[in-house]
């Protein structure tokens, strides 16, 4: 089954980031939101097998996706990209499930790390 | 005056997010607790909207403002403007070690601004490749002429103004950021901006 992504911001320029920084054999169908209520009008409808997903957010910000995914009990494996970077920021992501917090503007090899260690490359 | 593309505004509003972010944490880290962070605002502005903003409001007794001028290559430059909203500056500049009197509670506050625009402007010049140098940040309260005269030169006809809130919970502290580019800095900025969306 193939793998389908989400990459969630506000930021036209943050979204084309993320996007030119996937390696190319991340092989993947790479949908996007602007914000994460749309984020989760997209979860809800299909399954996403990775999220990449900003914090700071207009409508619904990251905070509150993490908390939506986590209710919902989703699969969904989250890769927070944000710009937030406070200690107490990060922590509170990884408490509420995301597996790795990536500072913007994302840096491809650290991505591509990630995405190698958790095995989706 | 040209106003920012769609693109351009989304690519300064990206960058705006990051230096935001870079001067929040070390916000964070100086008074030990979380800042909450919101999008930032850009709009146009004229010279009389800027004064407007700088009128004492007989509502906002706890109301400090402090000014930064920047000025980079290419005549890119510009002033950060932060108003600070603080329930009582006293037990923050005590908590911060800071010894008990007006003074000190003005020297707290020049150097929580100095802390914030200038980790803004350090992220956001290195963003857009320029070098930046800053004035010294002072507190309006004492030389707001100063302000007043530089926003009334014909450079300044209309300016781009960012809007930037940092919110303590913790210390019941609140500031806003305001960035005034004026028309000078702001062919530079939009050069940068198209060079950055470029690549994307």
């Amino acid at each position: 089954m193939s793998l389908t992504a989400l990459i969630c911001d506000d930021s036209v320029l943050a979204r084309k980031q993320v996007k030119k920084s996937l390696p190319e054999n991340f092989a993947a169908t790479v949908l996007t939101a602007s914000n994460g209520q749309e984020a989760l009008d997209i979860l809800s409808t299909q399954e996403i097998g990775v999220v990449f997903l900003d914090l700071t957010m207009p409508e619904l910000d990251g905070i509150g996706v993490l908390e939506a995914i986590k209710a919902r009990q989703l699969k969904s494996c989250v890769i927070v990209i944000s710009a937030d970077i406070q200690p107490e920021m990060q922590k509170r992501v990884a408490e509420l499930g995301a597996l790795a917090f990536i500072q913007k503007p994302v840096n491809p090899d650290k991505l591509n790390q990630i995405l190698s260690q958790y095995g989706l490359i | 005056m040209a106003m920012l593309s769609a693109d351009q505004q989304d690519a300064l509003q990206e960058l705006m997010n990051v230096a935001m972010g870079m001067a929040s944490d070390q916000l964070a880290r100086y008074l030990n607790t979380l800042v909450h962070l919101q999008v930032p605002a850009i709009r146009l502005v004229q010279p009389s909207d800027l004064l407007a903003q700088l009128e004492p409001d007989d509502a906002e007794h706890q109301r400090q403002v402090v000014s930064q001028g920047f000025i980079g290559d290419a005549g890119f430059q510009g002033e950060a403007v932060l108003f600070y909203q603080l329930s009582n500056a006293r037990q923050l500049a005590t908590m911060l070690g800071y010894p008990a009197d007006d003074a000190n509670d003005a020297e707290m506050l020049t150097d929580i601004s100095s802390i914030l625009t200038t980790t803004f402007l350090n992220s956001l010049g290195g963003q857009l490749s320029a070098q930046l140098s800053y004035s010294a940040p002072r507190l309006l309260s004492d030389q707001q002429e100063l302000l007043v005269q530089r926003i009334e030169t014909p450079g300044w006809r209309a300016a781009l103004q960012v809007s930037i809130h940092y919110q303590v919970i913790d210390y019941a502290f609140q500031c806003e950021m305001v960035l005034l580019i004026p028309e000078l800095g702001l062919q530079t900025l939009q050069q940068r901006l198209d060079a950055i969306l470029l690549e994307y």
